[in-house]
């Protein structure tokens, strides 16, 4: 029953739990989902969702008190970025019905998403070095793709003569810096008591 | 108790939910607990959290359970109090209380 959750949240929960806490949780709502329907609840796809929709925010805080940083520099990189690349869409688009200004639309934007894809890759970096490759494996793969997708055709655009060339030791710095905080940072906060299962 | 060991309010409710189940304390049931016991609305996900936190202060231990059809083969999560973790609501309790005593409720509501 656990198809009636919209695939995103499923994909979320997945991507912010442990696998542990992903079967339990999974197992716990397909049980609970049984329950209500078998005592004819008619709201008990509703509640389903509800509970999918709701589960994603404290797990997702969970992650970052294990020293999963890796996520936050994820969510900063979607808050901002998307907002920014349709701000440079729209900006590119008034410039090029104004005489003479075309040739100054772009530039700005491109390199912001560039640093901020190249620091969230480098991240993710860390913290599969921090982790180490395990059971968790299909998780970080994810997460690794998720990141390599978004910063391969930047790359590609990162050739002599597109940007000037201090820009790919800006985007190196900032992979490298963010790789740095993911494996020194997190094995900081790593929890006391109890080995860091993800 | 040290500073910054004391538990916090949902804390509190998941760990007085973990002793009432006993031996069919696992994510759902404590999760159910809290709702028709305390009438709060919880999401799986914020006991799961908390469990996970509780472990990691080693005030909970978990061990794997039985998967059964009505789960989808997935198996259980049972949880279990420790000795810390009833210590630890133990002194909360009392702290709570101690703090409650002597006051008037009608007249702090209506200030």
């Amino acid at each position: 029953m656990i198809h009636l959750l919209p695939l995103r949240v499923r994909w979320c929960l997945w991507l912010v739990s442990t696998p542990s806490d992903c079967e339990s949780i999974f197992g716990d709502l397909e049980e609970e989902y049984l329950e209500r329907s078998r005592s004819g609840d008619p709201a008990a796809g509703a509640w389903l969702r509800r509970q999918g929709q709701r589960s994603t925010g404290p797990l997702l805080r969970c992650c970052y008190e294990r020293g999963e940083f890796h996520l936050l520099f994820a969510l900063v990189a979607c808050g901002y970025l998307f907002p920014l690349r349709l701000l440079d869409l729209v900006w590119t688009f008034v410039l090029s019905q104004v005489p003479l200004k075309a040739a100054a639309a772009r530039g700005w934007t491109e390199l912001a998403v560039a640093v901020t894809c190249s620091a969230t890759l480098g991240a993710v970096s860390g913290w599969l070095l921090r982790a180490g490759y395990g059971r968790d494996a299909r998780r970080r793969a994810a997460w690794l793709a998720m990141t390599v997708l978004p910063v391969a055709p930047l790359l590609v655009r990162v050739s002599p003569g597109a940007w000037p060339p201090w820009t790919s030791v800006l985007l190196t710095l900032s992979a490298s810096a963010a790789l740095f905080a993911c494996v020194c940072v997190g094995e900081q906060n790593k929890p006391s008591g109890r080995p860091l299962s993800c | 108790m040290p500073k910054g060991e004391f538990l916090g309010e949902f804390e509190l409710l998941v760990l007085l939910a973990l002793l009432r189940l006993g031996e069919d304390a696992y994510g759902m049931r404590v999760r159910q607990e809290i709702e028709q016991r305390a009438g709060r609305e919880t999401s799986i996900g914020a006991v799961y959290a908390t469990l996970d936190r509780l472990e990691g202060k080693s005030l909970v231990h978990s061990a794997v359970g039985e998967a059964t059809a009505e789960r989808g083969g997935r198996a259980k999560r049972i949880f279990r109090v420790t000795g810390a973790g009833a210590a630890a609501v133990q002194q909360t309790q009392q702290a709570l209380n101690a703090m409650s005593q002597g006051l008037k409720w009608a007249e702090g509501a209506s200030r």
